[in-house]
């Protein structure tokens, strides 16, 4: 055996440990895109970035737009549709919801919840480890 | 005052310093108490007990009661003293707000935003078709999503808001459907 055949040998091993699920470890936990209130009725939303992002299906999707134009008020849009592909939303102006909205990231379990007149009544950020999927 | 100081004085003389001046002193001394009484005032009620009060914010005037009072205020009275009571309150009422608003930071709910110029109304008439145009059909697709969002990217945030309201209430209500993928709006 040539020292490249060995070299090339040794390598495509090491490659196969790296990408074994060993190198993966830690708690996690996969929050799909739920929505809440009554059937036909929601009034909110819960999921997980990293579980909607990474669910089997391709419709689940979470996440809020923040929308900041110089010299105006900033507005977010909190957005979630499930695995169903029914959507719903909601709107704020309100400076602490749209503060909180802006700490969405991969590791977020995403809560918001709406009244009837589509405008943001809860928006909670959960951020942990244990949401990255 | 020492007699003993007294130089060239004898023990005769003492006792006659003594017999002078002792008496002096008696009647000095029983002259401010009936001088005291008939002012109205006595040893005993010339210092007031004081109650033990809370320490007065500082800047309220510091009242300190000394004992109850026989005093009777007639209506006349009642009512220019309520009528002081309350320029006080409304004068001090006044302050605080003053302060609380200088203290305020404005909110997005404050900011008073200016009218739309003539571009501005186009858009938002256009942006006003778009959204009707959607209800009326129940679907929403990801270019009514893309024409809306360049429409709105003008608008202030109000005007924003009036135009993306109907849609999320129709979406939550089950009568618009997002036919795309990814946010909505």
């Amino acid at each position: 055996m040539s020292t490249s055949v060995r070299f090339a040998s040794v390598g495509v091993a090491l490659t196969v440990c790296m990408a074994s699920g060993g190198a993966l470890a830690g708690y996690t936990q996969a929050i799909p895109v739920t929505l809440e209130g009554a059937a036909g009725a929601p009034n909110g939303a819960i999921g997980g970035i990293g579980a909607a992002r990474y669910s089997s299906d391709p419709v689940q999707d979470i996440g809020c737009e923040i929308y900041s134009p110089a010299g105006s008020t900033p507005t977010a849009l909190c957005y979630a549709t499930n695995a169903a592909g029914t959507t719903v939303s909601c709107l704020t102006t309100d400076v602490n919801l749209v503060a909180t909205a802006g700490r969405i990231s991969e590791a977020t379990v995403l809560n918001f919840t709406f009244t009837s007149n589509g405008d943001c009544a809860l928006v909670m950020v959960d951020n942990g480890s244990s949401w990255v999927h | 005052v020492s007699l003993d100081a007294a130089p060239g004085r004898g023990p005769r003389s003492r006792l006659v310093a003594l017999a002078v001046g002792v008496p002096c002193i008696l009647l000095g001394l029983g002259g401010g108490i009936v001088l005291s009484r008939a002012l109205g005032t006595s040893p005993s009620t010339a210092v007031a007990p004081v109650m033990p009060t809370r320490a007065a914010p500082p800047e309220s005037p510091s009242v300190l009661v000394v004992g109850s009072s026989s005093a009777r205020l007639g209506a006349d009275d009642h009512a220019a003293l309520r009528a002081m009571m309350r320029e006080e309150l409304a004068a001090e009422r006044a302050v605080a707000e003053a302060r609380a608003d200088a203290g305020r930071t404005p909110t997005g709910e404050d900011r008073a935003e200016p009218p739309l110029s003539n571009e501005q109304l186009k858009v938002y008439d256009r942006a006003r078709a778009e959204v009707d145009h959607g209800l009326a059909g129940g679907t929403w697709t990801e270019d009514d999503r893309a024409q809306l969002r360049a429409s709105l990217a003008i608008l202030p945030t109000e005007t924003r808001i009036e135009v993306l309201r109907p849609l999320v209430i129709a979406q939550n209500s089950g009568k618009l459907h997002f036919e795309g993928r990814g946010p909505p709006f």
